[in-house]
């Protein structure tokens, strides 16, 4: 009967699975363990009176005994380095530029270090992306670097190996590809010239393999709707200096969504006032949650992700002067500004919209005369990506 | 009802009284003083891994602070040298000596030699040896002669005292930059005077305020 029960509970089960963590979808001991709990370890112990009383006792009994630990002085070391390197004063902030690459974008930085240890991560002033600011993801990643779940030696099957094993395994492995066939290479998007380099190096080495690039965000979308438009994926630079008006379709481009850093420069300086001739901006949001664009905006429109497609269509109506079925005032309102500021404004849509929209957000730039004015930098339209 | 106690034991009473009182009285006193850092700190003389002899190499050999400590004029840390210094002259000198055998070894394997720190500031004190230097203030107002020391021990309190006392008039302990580290360099006239002139050249005004070290 026991297995039957079980039988039935596993064919009634369809569709995806889901999980929360890693220790769910593993569905370790120590996870189940700590389900039936209800409560982590420790902060149930407490409802207990008797080791309640014993952590008092023990905590009583440290402090008395912390004292007798200054009876003698501890003994400070210092460890210089058995030989030096040039130049390097011990104790001074040294600072290092560098890159961050989220998203496929790239971010300059300028690194500060102490005796050899990044401490603090900051934007590089004279990098065209940055202007001397980082956003909280290359904030947080010098803690990557002391990340306890970082490998610190070359494993192989879970076991420590020496770098000399690494060398002598990856010329097992790379002497029995030959032309490469059946050789796939997996990476993060490859921004950096240095990666793309070894790329080629790679692919001359075995003609027949395969590279591919995937990063869980990413710009497919409007890469995809670009292909279609021009024919070759590109990547679209919004100046948001310049617009009088921003419409953002469901993309929390002061966010999370993109390189947040400039458009964030760009957008705020329309934001201040300085003087009498000084205009601000005017932000449009449609979006399905809250967002930090959503909550910059000056009109924001709650609306279903699915339904944003709609809306847009609807929107480059209205902008074209046709007759929209089931528009409102909002967006009567929006197509009309919009017209009235040809050429100062920008559409912008976000990555979790379909290359409809993106298409759509296109050909509204198109039509409003943005594309080479607003939404190009000085170089060119858009700059070609692979 | 006769007493229990007889009349004359109010005088006991009132002695251990009295007693206790001085007890009280003595063990605070002698708290006091125990941990006064002029007793706690002053005289500090851990045993270094390396029996190396300040005696031998500044003073009689007559080397120069700066070139071990190197750094000392251009950084806030006085940085211990690397062994590779060492090595620059024992190389050639006293190679087979069994004193240096760690030096040897921390030399051929990489790893450093702990040293024993002696001069130690809390951490919520913020010192620069570089803008004292600058200043025309010698090693040996803080450190003493450590060209007499073959084991170096902490000298001077280093108390927020102590340095306040500098603070507030550091004329007798500036002299000219270049002679900071002649420890047993001997002014030939009033050493408050040339304290005043420097004082007035480079408009010293070291700082009294909290801040000024608790940053």
């Amino acid at each position: 009967m026991k297995m039957k029960s079980d039988l039935i509970q596993l064919t009634g089960a369809t569709g995806k699975k889901y999980w929360r963590s890693l220790g769910e979808l593993a569905d370790t001991k120590d996870f189940r363990n700590w389900v039936h709990r209800e409560f982590p370890e420790g902060a149930s112990e407490m409802l207990d009176s008797a080791s309640r009383r014993t952590l008092l006792k023990l905590m009583g009994a440290s402090f008395g005994l912390a004292g007798l630990t200054a009876c003698r002085r501890p003994e400070h070391h210092i460890l210089p380095m058995s030989k030096g390197i040039e130049g390097y004063v011990p104790g001074k902030a040294y600072y290092y530029a560098t890159a961050f690459s989220h998203a496929g974008a790239v971010t300059g930085l300028v690194v500060e270090t102490h005796d050899g240890r990044p401490t603090k991560i900051e934007g590089n002033p004279d990098h065209p992306f940055s202007l001397g600011a980082a956003n909280a993801f290359a904030q947080a990643s010098v803690l990557d670097l002391y990340d306890p779940d970082r490998s610190t030696d070359v494993l192989r099957d879970g076991k420590k190996v020496t770098w000399d094993a690494w060398t002598g395994a990856v010329n097992d492995v790379s002497a029995k590809f030959g032309q490469g066939e059946g050789l796939r290479f997996l990476s993060e998007r490859v921004t950096s010239p240095s990666l793309d380099a070894v790329r080629t190096a790679a692919l001359q080495k075995y003609p027949k393999a395969k590279w591919t690039e995937y990063d869980p965000i990413n710009s497919d979308q409007p890469l995809a709707a670009t292909q279609i438009a021009f024919g070759e994926p590109m990547h679209a630079h919004y100046d948001f200096s310049k617009a009088d008006v921003v419409v953002s379709l469901d993309s929390d481009f002061l966010g999370l969504d993109t390189a947040t850093v400039l458009p964030i420069k760009q957008f705020s300086k329309r934001r201040r006032v300085a003087n009498e001739e000084d205009t601000m901006n005017r932000l449009y949001m449609v979006e399905s949650q809250y967002s930090i664009t959503g909550a910059m905006a000056d009109h924001r429109k709650r609306m279903r992700t699915a339904d944003v497609p709609e809306f847009a269509s609807q929107l480059l109506n209205a902008v074209s002067g046709l007759t929209v079925v089931g528009g409102d005032k909002w967006l009567n309102a929006l197509a009309k500004e919009l017209n009235a500021k040809k050429g100062k404004s920008v559409v912008i849509a976000g990555p979790r919209q379909d290359v409809y929209t993106h298409l759509v957000a296109l050909q509204l730039n198109e039509l409003l005369g943005n594309v080479g004015e607003m939404v190009a930098d000085e170089e060119g339209v858009v700059w070609r990506d692979r | 009802m006769p007493a229990i106690f007889p009349k004359s034991s109010d005088k006991y009473v009132k002695m251990a009284g009295a007693a206790i009182g001085l007890l009280v009285v003595g063990g605070v006193a002698l708290y006091a003083y125990a941990s006064y850092p002029t007793v706690i700190e002053t005289g500090y003389q851990p045993k270094q891994p390396v029996p190396y002899s300040h005696k031998t190499h500044a003073g009689n050999l007559g080397m120069d602070c700066y070139y071990c400590h190197s750094t000392v004029y251009k950084a806030a840390y006085a940085a211990v040298p690397a062994t590779e210094t060492c090595m620059n002259c024992h190389t050639k000198v006293k190679t087979d000596s069994p004193r240096l055998e760690k030096v040897r070894q921390s030399y051929a394997t990489g790893q450093p030699i702990p040293w024993v720190q002696i001069h130690k500031l809390p951490d919520y004190v913020y010192f620069n040896h570089q803008v004292h230097l600058s200043a025309g203030v010698s090693c040996v107002s803080c450190h003493g002669r450590i060209d007499q020391m073959v084991e170096v021990k902490e000298e001077k309190p280093l108390n927020m005292a102590w340095c306040l006392d500098c603070h507030r008039n550091p004329a007798p302990n500036l002299r000219p930059a270049e002679l900071v580290t002649k420890l047993d360099w001997v002014p030939d006239r009033d050493p408050a005077e040339i304290g005043r002139e420097i004082i007035a050249a480079k408009h010293l005004n070291p700082p009294t305020n909290c801040s000024g070290c608790h940053r």
